[in-house]
């Protein structure tokens, strides 16, 4: 596959329902092997089975949605073990996972797959013109 | 449209052309002004006989994203873009449907804090 949204994403930014540098969000790490990902049908975290996530992280700070390049600090989640995972999942967290909304699906990365140790794992943003993700 | 015997030859400094056993003769330079405009008339006719293939190849290119333009027909644009809009069977020579255009930066997953980023428990 390669990175992607959600389809459930785009309906919500159509719709004006995800508010990218003004909604809680956050990442996980997937482990593919206990979940598929389907970007047309998974819309909210609840489809991610629970065996799947690895790990998650905090809310991202500093985003910013400038001419439609979704970006934000680095994330570093500390202190991660478990299984490998291929895959991380960017979603808005509402505190409730049937209405937590999938965002995109990045499995192309530098470092994916990636095994944890028991150490920190640092996500870093491309610096490129699409960051994150450009719509 | 029964195929018709047509032979050009230059005679000095005229052209001399037959079809089906009748002459016309014509200077030089008034024959290259009939070629060139016999040439312009054709390719229009030709759109004409080939109009519902390019509508149909114009509102493939448009599903696809690909906005350029097959024909600068007025008629044959309105239909391409009716046809992209509405017909249900171009999705077939589209395999996967139309792409989306969201385009994503390449991250790097590493080990290790970040350099002034954000640090956050693991929290599964």
């Amino acid at each position: 596959m390669a990175n992607a949204l959600y389809d459930q994403a785009r309906e919500d930014f159509l719709a004006g329902n995800l508010d990218w540098d003004g909604a809680t969000i956050k990442l996980v790490f997937v482990d593919e092997a206990d979940d598929t990902i389907d970007l047309a049908v998974d819309d909210n975290l609840d489809d991610r089975a629970a065996a799947s996530r690895v790990a998650t992280s905090g809310a991202f700070t500093a985003k910013t949605a400038t001419d439609g390049v979704a970006d934000a600090a680095d994330v570093t989640v500390t202190a991660v073990s478990g299984d490998q995972f291929e895959s991380l999942d960017i979603y808005e967290d509402t505190g409730v996972e049937s209405t937590s909304s999938l965002i995109a699906n990045i499995d192309t990365a530098t470092g994916l797959p990636f095994t944890p140790s028991g150490s920190d794992i640092t996500v870093v943003w491309d610096n490129g013109a699409n960051r994150i993700f450009k719509l | 449209m029964a195929r018709r015997e047509i032979t050009a030859t230059q005679d000095g400094a005229n052209v001399l052309v037959v079809i089906d056993g009748r002459a016309t003769e014509m200077p030089w330079n008034v024959a290259l002004d009939v070629a060139r405009a016999m040439y312009q008339q054709a390719k229009r006719a030709e759109e004409y006989a080939k109009a519902a293939g390019i509508v149909f190849d114009q509102a493939l290119l448009i599903r696809s994203g690909a906005f350029f333009g097959l024909s600068d027909h007025r008629g044959i644009q309105q239909e391409a873009a009716k046809e992209a809009a509405w017909n249900r069977d171009l999705r077939r020579y589209l395999p996967g449907g139309v792409k989306s255009k969201e385009q994503f930066g390449t991250p790097a997953v590493v080990a290790g804090p970040a350099k002034g980023g954000s640090t956050w428990h693991s929290v599964t």
